[in-house]
C-alpha cells in the first residue's frame, strides 16, 4: 500500500517558501532603523540581510538557497558607480546647463539626448549586472549560479527595445519584453547547467492588442465626454495656466480640474484590470518557456492573484499609514516563490560547479536606479 | 600544549563537496584538532580550525569551511554543546577580510577627515584652477533664474561708475558682471563666474548711494576671493557623494546648488569691503546704518528660498556686529558714493 509511487516526471514540483510577513517585518524595521542612524550607508548591508532572510525560506528539494553576498561588496559597488557614472554626468550637467544659459537652448536640448540615451544603456547594463551579482551570490548545496558576459551587449539590445517601445507607441510591448528577458536568461548558468528561455511574443500578442485599443478607446471616451459633456473643463483648459483673480473662478477651476482628474483615474483602474490579464499571461509565459538544464520552470499566476497582491500591496501601505512599504520585498519575493514551481528531471549528481567567476563589487548600478524589488 | 581531546560520538551528516551537488551521506567525528568526515568510500580529515557555524536550515546546522567557500556539511543530529558551538559564526571575520574592511574603513575615515580638516584650503586651491569660461555661464543659469534683470540704460551706466570707483587698479580674480534683479527682495548675492546681482528692493530701501556702495564692496570682495566659485565646487563635491550612496541618480541628473557662504568667507569680505571703500573714498559708516535697519527687520521678510541663498542669511555674521564693525572702520577724504544724477538714475533702473 505504501510503497513509494515515484512522482511523474513531469509534475510540476512547487519551491517552498517559508517566510512569514511579522519576523520579515521584524528584520526590515531594525533595517529602517539602522538606515537612519548611520544617514543611508547601512542599506547596502540592510538589503544583503533582505536577501540572505528570503534566500535561506526558499527550498527546492527540501535544501534551501543560500545568498552568500555581503553588504560591503554593495557599498564598493555604490563607490564604483560614483566615480565611473555620477561624477561624468554631473559634469556633463554642468556644461549642458552653462551652454543653455549661454543663450544656445537648441545645442543644450541636442546634448541632453545622448545623455538621456546613455542613461538609458546604462539601465540596461544595470539591471543585467543585478542580475549577474544575485546569480553568482545564490548557492545552492554549495553550487554557484552565474552570467557569462559583462552585460555591456545587453545595454545595446536594451537601448534599441527602449526605443522600438516609444516608436511603436508600446505597441511592441510583448515582443521587447520577451526578447531582453530570453536574452538576460540566455546568458545565465547554474552551476555547470545553463539556463535558457524562449518566450514568444505572439501568443502575448492578441490579449495585449485588445487591453491597447481598449485603453485607447478608453482616453479617447475621456476626451469626447471632457469635449462635449463638460463645456467648463474644456474653458478652463483653454484659459491656459494663468491665475484666476476672483475667488469664485478659481473654485470653478478646482471642480472642474477635479473632475478631469477623477475621469482619468477611473480610466487608469480601468486600464489597469484589463492589463492584469495580460500582465499574468506575460509572467506566464516568461517563467514557463524558461529551463535550468532540461528542467523546466512553472509560474502559476492569475490575473485575479496578481488584482489581490497589487491590492493587497495598497491595502498594507495605507492602513500602515506607509510604514508597510517596507514589507514589500517580502511581498514581491514571496507572490514570486509561492508560485513558482519545476517540471522534468533533475540530476543533482550531474550538477556541477560553476567556471564562472562572479563579480568582486556588488550591483550599484542598479542600486543608484532603485530597480530591483527585494 | 595539547588540548583536551575533543572526541565524541560520530553524527550523521550529509556533505556537499562544492565541486558537485551531490549529496554524499557522511559521519563525522571530531579527533583533536581534526574533524574526520567518513563517507561509503572515503574518509577525509578536515581541521576544525577552518571550520565555520552557518545557518541553520529544517535539516540541521550547515558548517562552512573557510578554506573552501563551495563546501557545506549539514549536520543532522546537533549535540547540546560540544565542538560544535565553539565555532565561530561564518559572519565572523577571516584576517584577509577584516584587513579589508579595516582598509575601506579607514581610506573613508581619511577622505573624511581631509575633507573636514582640510577642504577649505584644497577648494580655495582648486577654485582658481576652473576658467572663467566654464564658471561665467554657469553663473549666468543662475543670474537668469532669480528673475527679470533692470536694463534702463542710465542707471545701468550709473552702476557700473560706483563699480569702477570700488575697483582697485589691479582689477578683480574674475572680471564682473553687475545685474540688478527686478523682485521684492532685500538682497544681493555674487555668483560663480563673477557676475553680482542686487535685488531691486535693496536700492529701493537704501537710505543713500553709500548704503549700496557698502553692499556692493561686499559682493565684489567676494567675487575677487572666489568664494562662489569655491561654494561651486564644494557643493557639487558634498552632494554628488550623498547622492550616490542614497541612490539618487535622477537627483544628480539634475544637479541644483545652493550657494550659500561660510561665516568666515562672510568675515573675510566684510574686511575686504572695507578695504575696496576707502580706496574708493567711501564711507563705510552709512552701511552701518543699512544693517542696523535690517537688523530691527530681523529679515522676516525674505522668502526662505532666498534668504537661504542670498548674502544676507543665517550664515552671516549678526547684523549687529557687522554693524558695528563698519561703523569703527574709518575713512578720511570720503565724497558721497554717487552723484544726485547717478542715484536718481540707479533708482529708476527697474522701470
Amino acid at each position: 500500500m505504501d510503497a513509494v509511487t515515484p512522482r511523474p516526471a513531469d509534475a510540476p514540483q512547487p519551491i517552498e517558501f517559508s517566510g512569514s510577513a511579522g519576523s520579515f517585518f521584524g528584520l526590515a524595521f531594525g533595517n529602517l532603523l539602522l538606515t537612519i542612524i548611520t544617514i543611508g550607508i547601512y542599506r547596502f548591508w540592510a538589503k544583503t540581510r533582505v536577501r540572505a532572510y528570503l534566500w535561506e525560506r526558499t527550498s527546492f528539494q527540501g535544501e534551501p538557497l543560500e545568498y552568500r553576498g555581503r553588504g560591503i561588496e554593495k557599498l564598493l559597488g555604490a563607490l564604483v558607480v560614483l566615480g565611473a557614472v555620477f561624477v561624468p554626468l554631473a559634469i556633463v550637467g554642468m556644461i549642458i546647463a552653462a551652454l543653455g544659459s549661454a543663450g544656445d537652448k537648441l545645442l543644450a536640448m541636442l546634448l541632453y539626448l545622448p545623455v538621456y540615451i546613455g542613461l538609458i544603456y546604462l539601465l540596461g547594463v544595470g539591471i543585467y549586472r543585478s542580475q549577474r551579482y544575485i546569480f553568482s551570490r545564490t548557492s545552492w548545496r554549495g553550487i554557484r549560479g552565474g552570467m557569462t558576459s559583462g552585460g555591456w551587449g545587453y545595454g545595446v539590445l536594451y537601448l534599441k527595445m527602449t526605443l522600438l517601445q516609444v516608436v511603436s507607441l508600446g505597441f511592441a510591448t510583448p515582443y521587447v519584453t520577451t526578447r531582453v528577458w530570453n536574452a538576460r536568461m540566455n546568458d545565465g548558468m547554474f552551476g555547470s547547467l545553463p539556463v535558457a528561455a524562449n518566450a514568444e511574443w505572439r501568443p502575448l500578442f492578441r490579449r495585449f492588442i485588445m487591453v491597447w485599443v481598449v485603453a485607447l478607446a478608453v482616453y479617447a471616451g475621456i476626451a469626447a465626454t471632457v469635449m462635449f459633456g463638460m463645456p467648463d473643463v474644456v474653458a478652463m483648459l483653454k484659459a491656459g495656466s494663468g491665475r484666476p483673480a476672483d475667488p469664485e473662478a478659481a473654485k470653478a477651476t478646482l471642480a472642474a480640474l477635479g473632475r478631469l482628474y477623477g475621469l482619468i483615474f477611473l480610466g487608469g483602474i480601468v486600464i489597469a484590470l484589463l492589463m492584469m490579464g495580460y500582465y499574468a499571461a506575460m509572467l506566464r509565459e516568461l517563467f514557463g518557456k524558461t529551463r535550468i538544464g532540461t528542467m523546466a520552470l512553472s509560474l502559476d499566476v492569475t490575473p485575479l492573484g496578481l488584482i489581490g497582491f497589487y491590492l493587497g500591496n495598497i491595502a498594507i501601505v495605507v492602513f500602515t499609514l506607509g510604514l508597510g512599504v517596507i514589507i514589500m520585498p517580502y511581498r514581491s519575493f514571496g507572490f514570486y516563490a509561492r508560485r513558482l514551481s519545476t517540471i522534468g528531471a533533475f540530476d543533482a549528481d550531474k550538477l556541477l560547479q560553476t567556471s564562472l567567476a562572479g563579480p568582486v563589487q556588488g550591483d550599484g548600478l542598479a542600486d543608484a536606479f532603485d530597480i530591483s524589488a527585494f | 600544549m595539547q588540548r583536551q581531546p575533543n572526541i565524541g560520538p560520530p553524527l550523521k551528516a550529509t556533505l556537499h563537496d562544492g565541486t558537485s551537488a551531490r549529496a554524499i551521506p557522511v559521519q563525522v567525528s571530531p579527533h583533536g584538532e581534526r574533524l574526520v568526515v567518513r563517507g561509503e568510500d572515503d574518509v577525509i580529515g578536515v581541521a576544525i580550525a577552518v571550520l565555520r557555524r552557518g545557518a541553520a536550515v529544517p535539516a540541521g546546522l550547515t558548517l562552512h569551511r573557510t578554506d573552501m567557500p563551495d563546501w557545506r556539511l549539514v549536520l543532522h543530529d546537533v549535540p547540546a554543546d560540544g565542538w560544535v558551538h565553539r565555532l565561530p559564526g561564518v559572519g565572523r571575520l577571516t584576517s584577509r577580510a577584516a584587513a579589508l574592511y579595516a582598509g575601506v574603513a579607514a581610506a573613508l575615515v581619511g577622505v573624511a577627515a581631509i575633507g573636514w580638516f582640510q577642504g577649505p584650503a584644497i577648494i580655495a586651491a582648486a577654485a582658481p584652477l576652473v576658467p572663467h569660461r566654464v564658471t561665467e555661464p554657469i553663473g549666468r543659469g543662475y543670474l537668469v533664474q532669480l528673475g527679470r534683470a533692470c536694463e534702463a540704460p542710465a542707471g545701468v551706466a550709473a552702476l557700473q561708475r560706483l563699480a569702477v570707483r570700488l575697483t582697485p587698479a589691479k582689477g578683480f580674480a574674475e572680471p564682473v558682471v553687475l545685474t540688478v534683479i527686478d523682485e521684492p527682495v532685500v538682497n544681493a548675492l555674487a555668483l560663480p563666474g563673477g557676475h553680482v546681482a542686487i535685488f531691486r528692493k535693496l536700492i529701493d530701501e537704501a537710505a543713500s548711494p553709500d548704503e549700496v556702495a557698502g553692499v556692493l564692496a561686499h559682493e565684489l570682495a567676494h567675487v575677487d576671493r572666489q568664494h562662489p566659485n569655491q561654494a561651486l565646487i564644494r557643493e557639487m563635491g558634498l552632494s554628488l557623494a550623498a547622492r550616490s550612496l542614497g541612490g539618487d541618480i535622477g537627483g544628480v541628473a539634475d544637479l541644483t546648488l545652493l550657494l550659500h557662504g561660510t561665516r568666515a568667507a562672510e568675515a573675510e569680505a566684510d574686511s575686504d569691503a572695507i578695504v575696496l571703500m576707502r580706496a574708493g573714498h567711501v564711507s563705510p559708516r552709512a552701511i552701518a546704518g543699512f544693517f542696523d535697519r535690517q537688523n530691527k527687520k530681523n529679515n522676516g521678510l525674505l522668502p526662505a528660498a532666498l534668504a537661504r541663498l542670498g548674502d544676507y542669511g543665517s550664515t552671516h555674521p549678526s547684523d549687529a556686529s557687522r554693524a558695528a564693525l563698519f561703523r569703527d572702520a574709518t575713512v578720511s577724504g570720503t565724497t558721497a558714493a554717487m552723484s544726485d544724477a547717478d542715484w536718481q538714475a540707479l533708482r529708476s533702473i527697474c522701470r
